[in-house]
């Protein structure tokens, strides 16, 4: 690395470390930026991205070494002393307030001047001056809830400027867009490097990062694993860099090959009509086997899981299951009489009445069962099933009436997959179902699965972790774009393959 | 619920410490009810007889079917201020159906009937539509209340004798209607303890998301809710205009708060999912004591309203202090 200035030189990153506790979550980090150039900055979740963002934005301070700007040592205390040096991050989450309008929404951060009162007038004019400089054409008299989400993202783009940002940085701007919209985002941030903007972009969307940038910096347990010109690396080298060559094409424990049991589950011509976030999407799910869907968010991964759970209605298309050929199930009743069982992703708000115990929450989907005489419940049978269910499943509670919001978030995730196991049912689809939960939980969820599998039900995986669409699945089908890509099996089943098929290699 | 704070139950067994916050919200009410009985019977003269024992059941009967209602709805996740209008609305027509020669039983069909209408109108907004319950009951209150004024004219009108049979006539010494409501509280408690639709009102009322995803009828099942809560306000319409022998469009229309507040002192959440009959029952009886017991004293009803909203408060920020209490031990 060469330590000379350019005359274009904006920031410079010399020996950045940080240390909590007793962890080095980033190591000796050296970076300089130019003005008008683009980082893009890659790697895995827990590499470190976060700490060195929150680093160079002021959020977080660093253990070791300085930031220079200008020839001068900087030591940010706070976002604010950040924003004023004319650095900006836009997070992934945006901050804006929904029920104001764009102009109002612009000029939050930036309010004219020892002004108390501003005419409406006056507002939309300077919104106005500030989306011209992006070449933006929005009204700015719209409130922020009806523009599109890339609209929303451009308009924080344009506050960010509004502050005479010379450092912006974008954290997964496009994690919620369309492809269209990404691509409109991309134009944008090439006039924004032209107009002399230094940006930093960070995204696990490979695709979009060789685009948009200059150079790539690769972070690797806290490590610079890489710092290269995007024109001279691969996105296959960048995976390899992110994954580290020790796992990169481990496909972590060999499963046996599996048994098919049975008629396959077909799902065909999966669209959705008004927005694309499903293409034509065909799949076979075999009963005897987990089958997983893998795809970064926007792939279209996430609506199938939905649309087979009846959790998602605007989608077309037809699935022959177990009980003959139908239409994609209008409502979670539907995919119930489909014999479909799912877990949502969202375990608090969608999977599990929090306030409710252990065993009504088990039971939920198999109450009827209980049933006697004028639809008394059968207490007894309810309570039995619910203590053998807690034994087999390995639940970690005091009895099964305690409430379910006092258990750990793994042994939630149980509770939760146990009551749609308890239903029986021909097709298990699951949605992330291991976020947020121990290694342990993690592991006996993923052994509960294939069990189920070889037991002969079909279960569907449906993951953005990498990690799990690798380990716990016998199949793998990447999606991208609102369709299958690629199906990886057997020896191709490696995180390499799956996370650059993924992104969008040619490969 | 973002901020809750995780657990691993069975990692760190601790012996569990008593305090005050760990018993169940229906103890500590109810441990408040008798201590205001004790007060009671030292200071106030005639408060522990049975002819007074009667006073306090009979009166509170119209107030406990009510809130058999409002716990329904409460249960499963909402509320109902419209029963403050729909016990005049049923009153007023009561009345004047017996007046002009309807038969009793026909008369309270009659109620009956408007009730779940009303409690249909409230399914359709608030569970088909999803408007808020406290805007919808809050619009049904003043139209039921307002068309109980203009079908009694502003006046009070008077209710033939033959058709009190519920507030009039007498077994032993209960009226009747005091054995109707034992038997809708009983009724009441075996639905929702150990009926599958009352344990469905308790998941729709914990999440009902979670409920739906998981296949279960959130739009019936809350309905039932809002529905029967309709239909048991114009029951203790009836009672309540069968008791005076006269009905007007403001009679019972304070019961809107009255029966929440029972509710709530019994150990319901209006967040949904929490609330029992006991519960109730309890939290109807503490009400309808310190009302009776403060009467005898000769204290003035303003005062009576006071201290009402007092213990409600108090019970209410009692129970916010158990759920914190719960979620961080």
């Amino acid at each position: 690395m060469t330590f000379d200035t350019s005359p274009d030189r904006l920031i410079s990153l010399r020996g950045i470390g940080k240390r909590y506790g007793s962890v080095d979550v980033l190591r000796e980090i050296d970076i300089d930026l130019d003005a008008g150039e683009c980082l893009g900055l890659v790697g895995e979740n827990g590499a470190g991205k976060s700490t060195l963002l929150g680093i160079v934005s002021g959020k977080t301070p660093p253990t070791w070494g300085t930031i220079l700007m200008g020839g001068e040592e900087r030591a940010f205390r706070s976002p604010r002393e950040a924003r004023a040096a004319g650095i900006e991050i836009i997070p992934q989450e945006l901050a804006y307030i929904p029920h104001l309008s764009v102009a109002e929404n612009l000029l939050l951060a930036n309010w004219p001047r020892g002004r108390t009162w501003v005419s409406q007038r006056a507002l939309n004019r300077e919104g106005d001056i500030a989306l011209e400089r992006l070449g933006l054409s929005i009204d700015v008299r719209r409130r922020m809830t009806e523009l599109s989400l890339a609209e929303r993202q451009l308009v924080e783009i344009a506050k960010a400027l509004l502050g005479n940002a010379r450092l912006l940085i974008l954290d997964e701007p496009t994690a919620s867009l369309h492809a269209r919209e990404s691509e409109f985002l991309m134009g944008k941030l090439h006039q924004l490097k032209a107009n002399g903007v230094c940006l930093i972009y960070v995204s696990h969307h490979l695709d979009e990062t060789f685009e948009v940038s200059d150079r790539i910096a690769v972070l690797r347990n806290g490590a610079l694993e890489d710092l290269s010109m995007t024109a001279s690396t691969t996105l296959d080298r960048t995976v390899s860099l992110m994954l580290g060559s020790d796992q990169a094409y481990g496909t972590g424990t060999l499963r046996p090959e599996p048994q098919r049991l049975g008629q396959p589950i077909e799902l065909r011509g999966w669209n959705t009509p008004t927005q694309p976030v499903l293409v034509n999407c065909d799949l076979d799910l075999h009963p005897g086997e987990v089958l997983g869907l893998f795809g970064l968010v926007g792939s279209g991964a996430e609506s199938v899981a939905r649309g087979l759970g009846g959790h998602q209605s605007d989608i077309a298309g037809s699935v022959s299951g177990p009980t003959g050929v139908s239409g994609v199930p209008r409502s979670p009743r539907a995919a119930r009489a489909m014999q479909v069982a799912y877990v949502p992703a969202e375990r608090k708000s969608d999977g599990l009445a929090l306030n409710q115990t252990v065993a009504e929450n088990l039971t939920v989907m198999v109450l009827n069962r209980f049933s006697g005489f004028a639809s008394w419940l059968k207490r007894r049978g309810q309570l039995a099933l619910s203590k053998s269910t807690v034994e087999s499943s390995a639940v970690r509670c005091q009895s099964v009436l305690q409430e379910v919001g006092q258990l750990s978030g793994g042994n939630q995730q149980k509770v939760l997959l146990a009551s749609r196991l308890l239903a029986e049912p021909a097709i298990l689809v699951l949605h992330e179902p291991t976020r947020g939960v121990d290694i342990g939980s993690r592991n006996q969820i993923h052994a509960q699965l294939t069990d189920y599998a070889r037991a002969g039900g079909a279960v569907l995986l449906v993951t953005s972790d990498v990690q799990e669409a690798i380990d716990a699945t016998d199949r793998l089908l990447v999606m991208r774009d609102g369709r299958v890509v690629d199906e990886l099996s057997g020896i191709r089943k490696t995180k390499n393959l799956a996370l650059s098929t993924a992104a969008g290699s040619a490969a | 619920m973002t901020n809750q704070v995780e657990l691993n139950v069975a990692k760190a067994p601790r012996a569990p410490r008593f305090t005050l916050s760990r018993l169940p919200a229906t103890a500590v009410v109810g441990t408040f009810l008798v201590l205001v009985i004790a007060v009671f019977s030292i200071t106030a003269d005639g408060f522990l007889t049975v002819g007074n024992a009667t006073t306090i059941v009979s009166t509170a009967s119209v107030i406990m079917i009510a809130a058999l209602g409002q716990l329904l709805v409460v249960i499963s996740g909402g509320f109902d201020l419209s029963i403050g209008g729909m016990i005049p609305l049923a009153a007023v027509l009561f009345s004047s159906l017996t007046t002009s020669g309807w038969p009793m039983w026909s008369a309270l069909l009659a109620c009956l009937i408007i009730g779940v209408i009303v409690g249909f109108i409230h399914t359709f907004f608030i569970v088909f539509l999803k408007v808020n319950p406290l805007i919808t009951t809050l619009a049904t209150l003043s139209v039921t209340g307002g068309i109980g004024f203009i079908l009694s004219n502003g006046q009070t009108l008077a209710v033939p004798g033959d058709a009190g049979v519920l507030g009039d006539q007498v077994i032993g010494t209960l009226p009747w209607h005091v054995l109707v409501m034992v038997l809708l509280v009983i009724v009441v408690h075996l639905l929702l303890q150990h009926s599958i639709f009352g344990r469905r009102i308790y998941m729709i009322g914990g999440n009902s998301e979670a409920a739906r995803i998981a296949g279960v009828r959130v739009t019936l099942i809350g309905g039932s809710a809002y529905v029967l809560s309709a239909v048991f306000a114009a029951f203790a319409g009836v009672v309540l205009a069968s008791q005076l022998l006269a009905a007007s469009g403001a009679v019972g229309s304070d019961i809107t708060l009255q029966s929440l507040a029972a509710v709530v002192l019994g150990g319901a959440a209006l967040t949904g999912g929490r609330g029992s009959v006991p519960g109730a029952v309890i939290g109807v009886l503490l009400l309808g004591i310190i009302a009776n017991g403060m009467t005898i004293l000769l204290v003035p009803s303003f005062y009576q309203q006071v201290v009402s909203g007092i213990v409600l408060l108090a019970a209410v920020t009692f129970s916010r202090l158990q759920e914190r209490a719960k979620r961080v031990s």
